[in-house]
């Protein structure tokens, strides 16, 4: 099913009445008042009722509402809603009405803009005085259809603005103001509307402004200092932002806006663009070198096929080829089942991205039909469509070539002299298999014996040796051979003939009408090629026969091979003979969906012997397809992660599936010997012998003499497989010093350096889709531009992109230059001089100031097209470093500031207060270039360079407005939300940033006093120095919360030493009777110990296992006290290895909480030796106070939902979590089971050796904030099945240790007075504590006003 | 205009002055601002002229008729339930079990189709309406006379991903508005201290395949995109738990605030006003997110009805956000979507968990053992206390399965005909609407798709879905595209 993007249903019944299809505007230039009536109604009223009005309300097919507008009785017509026109009375004509939008419901024209005032103001008039029309027959069906039809609504829509050429305005002459060009412009603006304009902004507002404008960065302190002292003139800092870094990662951001880039498709699966990056890091070096725009543009469309690329040197590789990345950056679907469609949506995406970012024009609109508004057919949609389907997604290499000719030669050279080598030993060895042969050698026999696959060295010696002697056998075998060949090779030829395709890529006729990509790869080389094994002892890979080969020179080099296009148009398998290693992929592609997935399969290439790969396409019957073979990172999307790679291809079948596998022409090597006619039988094995040794030594001299046949080349691989030849090092001395100088020279190859592209394939002129359905085809149109401009079809084999490339620039085309030059303008101003960047149709805006953006069209051509030039030029206006104070004037009449009377302030854009932050704290890490980061990290470089992963956005640049990467964002949006305020207010992110800022001052200014650290933070984060007020409240304030803070601490530590005081106490009248209690049970304990304990480590025994006497490592201050482990939140214990692997398994601890206000802290946990795969008994991580089950990554945790921790501070809880085999989880506390049984996946296992036991941490093996528990820990166990809920209730009856609660009961009463006063001293002091934690800053005083600078909404707006 | 608060408990008093003074400013300049606001984010206007005129104030809903429904709870089988096997009933499949499909089979996801299969679940007539549905939902069925069921549902595309942006933007890709969205931009909030748009997860649920960006406002206000809530964790919402105790951060705003005052005098800029507004929102919401989200005081024989006590933790899990889907619901959350928990049966993963391209009858019995009984007494709840009238319940995934098998016990997808149903909010209860061919395979009777169903639900809502409008790149963007119809048979 379709689902057609387009403007409007069909007009049916079901609408609302349509009282007049108005589709748009055509604006007549003005005419003199002193007009005829009759010149009035043909200028100003025909020409829009036939654009507007004819199509739905006409005297011949349609006449929605009866009423037809095309004659003058037609247009007087009474309808059920009023009259529609009453000569002399515009208040009573209903026509009137409905353009003016005053009826609901019958807003005209219909799903249109409403007409412009002066068109209304003509209809008002012409009404009023008298309504003169000189229609007086309707018109006939040709008359009208002539009127209407698309040749005339296009002349009629061609005449827009935008449209229209580039007029060269004379600059205003309103110079008391400003020289300057757009100051005059301006200027004269402002005061035909009676505005002023507002006075310069001061410097530092206008620096920090500059920065931001130009940099997307703060001010740095010395730029400000030296511009407000005078030192630097604005117009220094502005060319010294021009020329920073900076300026490249700030504009390349605003592009990548444009071209809506991303590092991922999106979709199932969100796979990654790979090396999508390398795009944006040439969109920073083009912007900061001032590739002029002109060129980037060319190199945006067809930059792979520019004839004089621009070319980086120092890098090594072609800028110009990396520019069609855009295109590539499309959304894409996971496994479609209709591939078709897919292919229409992302083609539609590059369409939809191409018309608005560099034309201004929203071309996709006219995929169902021609477009509701403007100057762009439906025909249009599918020319560019043709243009784009006419190219196949890539991985391009864009590695200068030329810079690898030189190290080309010198392997070239080397491997002839390998060769030469080769060719001398190997014809010695030969002469040495004779004697073997002659002297039947044993070895040789028994080889022989095993070999009796068709393509081993010695099959023939195999075959005819067992029929040694027998006269007649002998005779019957040798001629089976022959036929069995024969029938092989008839067959072979047969199947070539009766194949749907067959390609022989050794053939240079046949390799034509292939595509290919890769240094020195893409030709057809004869038999005899050889690889030399890039590593190890080995000297030849391989020697081929004749095909396509990458590897030839070195296996780091792409390769990449594409089939034509061809139609399944039956139930077909195509079946390629290929080699391949590294990780080298083969595949069917379905209408250029680059995509894997369940019926997209990919065969990796593994077999260094030819074979046959296989492709069932009966699945896809009626659709396109053709075939790729990549090396591993030079698929055009699922790439391999292997540096070497390589692959070779002889030939393609692609056959009815019903006729099986190819014909297995395994005994080709054997041609020479068996198919010639004069191959008589040998008289006996030593003749046998002799004549295979011929055919080898032939074989040799062929290859040495650059002259072998297939068969040949076959042979000699087969000798080399089948280890009758020397391939190595060792056993070449001749060649050992060639191999590694080989090798070494391989070395110095201009690396590869990989950028998602397209690349040129069969082109094809696209068939238009009837109402954009892509199972109705119909004629199909030649590629070319849009018709309003030039609709002459391009003359080339190609695509078609050169060609667009240059039509962007022709001179009759006026929308490049002015949709680039209102978008430095927007990015300046904040508004563009047209409001709608990406539309220059007709339901975007008209320009405001249409001579000013003529002028700088016009300007932006005569300077080369440069955008630096423009930025400067648009920024040294007195426009531009107008105060953004507004006069009451302005703000009453004018308060969207269209004269532009001041400046507009605006809020920074996302990248730009996540990089101000890290600015302004001096973290910011200035690494340009390279990878990606990952969303949400905190990583400190600039937010540029965060991946943009389409199902997983940066949250906090999301939250502040970065674009959902879908089309082209001219202009972001700049929201207001609560979220925005909740992320400066509570994030980690940004407290952290706060930290660091406050301790990065700290150490900056050691002996600074508050005032200075505050005067000096509230410069560098606001670029202007704090008022005395401003001073005064955020010195009150950090005094008020440093007196709170040291209040608190003061406190703090008061109650500490008392509620020491009293644990103490607490201790001395209960600990001895404890003792006693446990030294009685001490008995019990071992008797309730169960057979399933693995370790168990009982602390009132010391830090060794009862069990194993494994010992447990004490880390970071942990130690054993009055029988407990004893955690303070940093200290934790390790075990050895465990011998045993384990599967099912019972945790079980006691233990004494510190405090229940900690999170995340292990109790105990078994772990691998990493701590990256782990179980444990987890304290508060998902909530307060609950208990859980830990795991990695919570792949077996879910809230148990049991109660929340209230007694566990003040006495020990028993707690144990068995792990069924199944993955059900069970949570105890006190014998009783907590919350409810959790499952969500298997249990973990836990191999041999390779995992142990922590205490106190809930995993890893060093310190960690937030995992670390404080308390006590009396007694651990870990069990090596999952116990019962009733042998947890025994263990827990069973209980090792005994409570403060038993203890007690065994004090005289007098002591039991003294210590219940104890413990309600001990519980206040918790309680104030608890109190004062709250109120104690998690901020330090500093860090607190850091933060609350960065939450001024100075911080992040710009004036 | 600040004055729709009904969830509004945590004022503070300096709060409130503070607040009142801000509206104070506010409604000179503040609110020729806002509207400058508000349209900053694009050159971007609804249509609507009521809209428009209204647009200081964006709480100020638009209807083009009389709403039924106030709410829509969302209840998303991410992953595509069997139709055949849960309200479809095809007693053919029963008959012909195990011989070849009579009928062309359109292309599948995964190509390893099998024949006819019957289901392994059996129908029963239930209620009055006597609508029949299978033995997976016995509680549900006990409601089925509050069910309109929609058979003849049909989508364009047969993949996850892209199944579900159809299902929630009408558009298979990344980029529009999900309806939530569409729903508050046209309603506006009723408690400007939650979000209007709450997707709720629980036990482990993630966001289906596709990622955020189902629940995303496109191009429309930031103000309307979803917001994620964790129905059991704490905090439930990402940045929600202050940084400071509430009482040191009012102190610390205040200190931001009166620092803003003389900025947004000289900054001019309507923007400033609005984000400083902004913060006393946000510091509202970090005691109203919780607040709601905090179960506890729900009596015991609730938490039961909802299956909080259920030892099966994804029942429980589910429960918990169907029970904080009433309360979001009695606090005057616009759109409230909920998500399922994969029991990792068949295909069925963590973003996809009702996928059972093996193993149906396993995966497809526990899937809707997890949401039975929630979903059920959701229904029961909002009935019981005069909710359910104005909410609308929707219950759908973005395809159904195919009638014959893939492999040996599974299904694969099939967007040709499949079922939905809704209740509540004015839709006529036992009901079933539409109809696939005897197998299930295609729609036939009455086949609808994704617009028809958000057109019907617009519609509910008193909004006409040709006239919701947004004016995006030069389009005016509908959440039903060009398409769309209301199904009237199924409204009361």
């Amino acid at each position: 099913m379709v689902l057609p993007i387009c403007f409007l249903s069909p007009r049916t019944t079901v609408s609302l009445i349509s009282f007049f299809c108005l589709t748009g505007f055509l604006s007549v230039p003005g005419l003199a008042k002193q007009q005829s009536e009759s010149d009035f109604f043909e200028s100003r009223i025909r020409p829009v009722l036939v654009e507007h009005c004819y199509e739905c309300h006409n005297s011949s097919n349609q006449a929605e509402a009866e009423l037809a507008v095309d004659w003058r009785q037609g247009i007087r017509t009474e309808t059920e809603h009023g009259t529609s026109v009453v000569p002399g009375d515009s208040g009573e004509s209903l026509l009137l009405k409905v353009i003016k939008h005053e009826v609901e419901g019958l807003e005209m024209p219909e799903g249109g803009v409403k007409l412009e005032p002066s068109v209304i103001a003509d209809f008002e008039k012409w009404i009023n005085e008298g309504a003169f029309d000189p229609r007086n027959e309707p018109p006939s069906l040709d008359e009208l259809e002539k009127a209407t039809s698309w040749d005339a609504t296009l002349e009629a829509r061609k005449k827009w603005w935008s449209f229209q050429p580039i007029s060269n305005p004379e600059v205003p002459n309103s110079n008391d103001w400003s020289d300057h060009p757009v100051d005059r412009f301006v200027y004269a603006q402002a005061k035909a509307n009676q505005l002023a304009v507002s006075p310069p902004a001061e410097d530092s507002v206008l620096t920090r402004r500059i920065t931001f404008a130009l940099t997307g960065l703060p001010p740095s302190p010395e730029q400000l200092s030296s511009v407000t002292s005078g030192e630097l003139t604005i117009e220094a800092l502005v060319d010294q932002c021009l020329d920073s870094d900076q300026y490249g990662e700030r504009f390349a951001r605003h592009w990548m806006d444009l071209v809506r880039y991303a590092d991922s498709h999106g979709s199932e699966g969100d796979p990654s663009i790979p090396n999508a990056y390398q795009y944006r890091d040439y969109l920073i070096r083009a912007f900061n070198q001032d590739v002029p725009y002109r060129d980037l543009i060319r190199e945006h469309i067809a930059g792979d096929l520019l004839p004089k690329p621009r070319l980086n040197d120092e890098l090594g590789i072609n800028e110009s080829a990396i520019g069609p990345a855009h295109w590539r950056l499309c959304f894409h679907g996971f496994a479609p089942t209709d591939a078709l469609d897919e292919k229409v949506r992302f083609t539609d995406d590059q369409i939809n991205v191409f018309g608005k970012a560099f034309l201004g024009l929203t071309i996709s609109c006219a995929r169902c039909h021609d477009h509701k508004f403007d100057a762009i057919s439906q025909a249009d949609y599918y020319a560019l469509f043709g243009v784009l389907g006419s190219t196949r997604p890539a991985m391009r290499d864009v590695a200068i070539d030329s810079l690898r000719l030189n190290t080309k030669s010198k392997l070239a050279e080397t491997k002839e002299k390998i060769k030469s080598g080769l060719v001398v030993a190997w014809q010695e060895q030969v002469n040495q298999l004779r004697q073997q042969f002659r002297g039947q050698d044993k070895a040789l026999k028994n080889a022989a014996k095993e070999a009796s696959a068709p393509t081993h060295v010695l099959f023939l010696w195999n075959q005819m040796q067992r029929h040694e002697g027998e006269q007649k056998g002998w005779q019957a075998n040798w001629g089976k051979l022959k036929r069995q060949w024969l029938k092989q090779k008839t067959d072979r030829d047969k199947e070539r003939r009766d194949a749907s395709h067959y390609w022989d890529l050794a053939s240079a006729g046949d390799l034509d009408k292939w595509f290919g990509e890769g240094f020195d790869f893409f030709q057809s080389r004869g038999p005899g090629q050889m690889k030399i094994a890039s590593a190890g002892p080995g000297v030849v890979s391989s020697i081929y026969p004749g095909g396509v080969f990458s590897g030839l020179l070195s296996d780091r080099l792409p390769g990449v091979l594409g089939s034509p296009r061809f139609t399944v148009d039956e139930k077909m398998t195509a079946w390629v003979r290929c080699v391949g290693g590294g990780q080298a992929t083969a595949r069917y592609v379905v209408q250029n969906y680059p995509r894997s997935g369940t019926v997209y399969p990919i065969n990796e290439l593994k077999n260094k012997n030819w074979h046959w790969q296989r492709f069932n396409l009966d699945y896809w019957q009626g659709d396109q397809v053709h075939l790729e073979l990549a090396t591993a990172k030079d698929a055009p999307l699922q790439v391999r992660n292997s540096d070497r790679s390589w692959l070779g291809v002889r030939d393609i079948v692609v056959r009815k599936t019903a006729t099986g596998s190819p014909v297995d022409y395994s005994m080709e090597q054997w041609e020479s010997i068996l198919g010639s006619d004069q191959a008589i039988s040998p008289k006996s094995l030593a003749d046998l012998g002799d004549r295979l040794c011929d055919e080898y030594e032939l074989a040799i001299q062929a290859w040495a003499a650059d002259e072998m046949s297939d068969s040949q080349a076959l042979l000699l691989d087969a000798l080399l497989r089948d280890g009758m030849l020397p391939n190595t090092s060792r056993e070449l001395p001749s060649v050992r010093g060639l191999v590694s100088q080989y090798r070494e020279i391989e070395k110095e190859l201009n690396p590869p350096v990989r950028v998602p592209g397209v690349q040129e394939a069969d082109s094809f002129d696209q068939a238009l889709m009837e109402r954009g359905d892509h199972r109705r085809l119909k004629e199909p149109v030649p590629r070319r531009f849009l018709e309003a401009i030039d609709s002459t079809p391009y003359q080339t084999e190609l695509s078609g992109r050169m060609q667009l490339a240059d039509d962007l620039f022709r001179i009759d085309n006026p929308l490049t230059s002015r949709v680039i030059v209102n978008r430095i303008w927007l990015y300046l101003f904040g508004n563009g001089l047209v409001v709608t960047p990406d539309n220059f149709g007709r339901l975007g805006a008209k320009p405001t100031h249409p001579e000013l953006l003529d002028f700088l069209a016009n300007r932006m051509i005569e300077q080369e097209w440069s955008i630096k030039k423009m930025v400067r030029f648009l920024v040294l206006s007195k426009t531009w470093q107008q105060s953004s104070e507004v006069s009451p004037e302005s703000a009453r009449v004018d308060p969207e500031n269209r004269w532009i009377t001041h400046y507009n302030a605006k809020r920074l854009d996302a990248e730009s207060i996540r990089d101000a932050m890290m600015a302004t704290t001096g973290q910011l890490d200035s690494k340009m270039y390279g990878p990606s980061f990952s969303p949400n990290s905190s990583s400190k470089r600039r937010a540029v360079y965060v991946r943009s992963q389409r199902n997983n956005l940066d949250k906090f640049l999301a939250v502040f407005d970065s674009p959902v990467p879908f089309a082209t964002t001219g202009k972001r949006n700049a929201t207001n939300v609560p979220a925005q305020s909740l992320t400066m207010m509570n994030s980690p992110f940004v407290l952290g940033l706060a930290k660091d800022w406050a301790n990065s001052t700290k150490t900056e200014f050691p002996q600074a006093s508050n005032q200075e650290k505050i005067e000096w933070m509230f410069q560098k984060g606001l670029g202007r120095p704090a008022k005395p007020q401003e001073l005064k409240m955020l010195m009150d304030y950090l005094e008020s919360t440093r007196n709170l803070a040291e209040n608190n601490q003061r406190r703090v530590d008061e109650l500490l030493k008392r509620r020491e005081q009293f644990t103490a106490s607490l201790n001395s009248i209960i600990e001895p009777v404890r003792k006693q209690l446990l030294e009685a049970a001490g008995a019990k304990k071992v008797a309730s110990d169960s057979s399933s304990v693995l370790y168990r480590w009982d602390f009132s025994k010391g830090v060794k296992d009862l069990l194993s006497g494994s010992q447990l490592n004490l880390k970071s201050g942990a130690k054993i006290e009055d029988g407990a482990l004893i955690l303070n939140g940093q200290s934790f214990a390790l075990s050895e290895p465990i011998a045993e692997r384990i599967k099912e398994k019972t945790l079980e601890a006691w233990v004494q909480l510190d405090g229940l206000g900690q999170k995340g802290g292990g109790v105990v946990t078994l772990q691998d030796l990493d701590g990256n795969q782990f179980d444990s008994i987890v304290l508060a991580e998902l909530s307060d106070r609950q208990w859980l089950a830990g795991s990695n990554n919570h792949r077996r945790t879910l809230p148990f939902d049991g109660p929340r921790e209230e007694s566990g501070s003040v006495e020990p809880v028993h707690l144990a979590i068995t792990f069924a085999a199944d993955g059900t989880i069970v949570g105890y506390r006190n014998g009783v089971p907590y919350g409810h049984p959790i499952k969500k996946s298997g249990a973990a296992v836990f191999d041999a050796n390779r995992s142990r036991i922590a205490i106190g941490i809930r995993h890893g093996n060093q310190t960690s904030q937030g995992r670390m528990l404080r308390g006590k820990v009396f007694d651990v166990r870990l069990h090596k099945r999952a116990l019962s809920e009733d042998e947890i209730a025994a263990s827990f009856a069973g209980q090792p240790v005994v409570s403060q609660a038993d203890a007690i009961a065994q004090l005289t009463e007098e002591d039991k007075d003294q210590v219940s006063l104890l413990k309600k001293s001990i519980e206040q002091t918790s309680t104030e504590l608890q109190g004062l934690k709250e109120t104690t800053p998690s901020l330090e005083p500093l860090a607190r006003v850091a933060h609350a600078i960065f939450n001024l909404k100075e911080f992040i707006y710009v004036r | 205009m600040f004055d729709k608060v009904t969830f509004n408990k945590s004022n503070t008093r300096g709060v409130l002055t503070r607040r009142q003074m801000l509206r104070q400013t506010s409604t000179g300049f503040g609110l020729l601002a806002l509207q400058a606001m508000m349209s900053e984010g694009g050159y971007a206007m609804p249509l609507e002229s009521a809209k428009s005129s209204g647009m200081a104030d964006d709480k100020v809903p638009v209807s083009h008729h009389a709403a039924k429904a106030k709410h829509v709870i969302f209840c998303y089988m991410s992953g595509g339930v069997s139709h055949v096997d849960s309200f479809d009933p095809k007693p053919r499949l029963q008959q012909e079990n195990g011989k070849p499909m009579p009928m062309k089979v359109e292309r599948t996801q995964f190509n390893q189709n099998g024949n006819v299969m019957a289901s392994p679940f059996k129908f029963k007539q239930w209620g009055e309406s006597g609508l029949p549905i299978s033995s997976m939902f016995p509680k549900i069925g006990e409601l089925a006379d509050e069910l309109a069921v929609v058979r003849s549902m049909t989508t364009a595309v047969n993949e996850h991903a892209q199944g579900n942006y159809a299902m929630h933007t009408g558009f298979p890709f990344i980029g529009h508005p999900s309806a939530g969205a569409w729903c508050n931009y046209g309603l506006g909030t009723e408690n400007e201290n939650l979000p209007g748009f709450v997707v709720l997860q629980s036990g482990g649920a993630v966001v289906p395949h596709g990622g955020v960006g189902l629940f995303s406002n496109g191009f429309l206000p930031a103000q309307n995109q979803g917001s994620i809530i964790q129905a059991d964790r704490s905090p439930a919402v990402g940045n929600i738990r202050p940084s400071l105790s509430l009482r040191d951060q009012r102190k610390h705003l205040d200190l931001i605030q009166r620092l803003d005052e003389s900025y947004q005098a000289s900054a001019n800029h309507a923007g400033v006003e609005a984000a400083i507004r902004n913060y006393e929102t946000a510091f509202e919401m970090q005691t109203a997110v919780p607040e709601i989200c905090d179960l506890s005081n729900e009596t015991e024989a609730t938490r039961e009805m909802y299956g909080l006590n259920s030892a099966e933790s994804d029942k429980a899990a589910y429960g918990r956000q169907c029970l904080l889907a009433r309360r979001l619901v009695e606090s005057g959350v616009r759109f409230i979507e909920l998500s399922c928990i994969t029991k990792g049966i068949g295909a069925g993963g963590a973003a996809n968990p009702w996928d059972q391209h093996g193993a149906l009858e396993k995966g497809h019995g526990a899937m809707a053992n997890q949401v039975d009984q929630p979903i059920a007494a959701l229904i029961a709840d909002l009935k019981q206390r005069g909710l359910l009238d104005d909410t609308l319940i929707i219950w759908a995934g973005e395809f159904g399965r195919t009638p014959f098998s893939q492999g040996s016990n599974g299904r694969d997808h099939n967007p040709f005909g499949f079922s939905v149903w809704m209740a509540g909010g004015g839709v006529k209860g036992g009901t079933a609407y539409g109809a696939t061919d005897e197998f299930g395979y295609h729609a036939v009777e009455n086949p609808c798709n994704v617009y028809d169903l958000w057109a019907t639900v617009l519609h509910q809502l008193g909004i006409d879905h040709e006239r919701l409008t947004y004016r995006y790149a030069g389009r005016d963007v509908r959440l039903t595209d060009v398409h769309g119809n209301v199904l009237h048979d199924i409204l009361a």
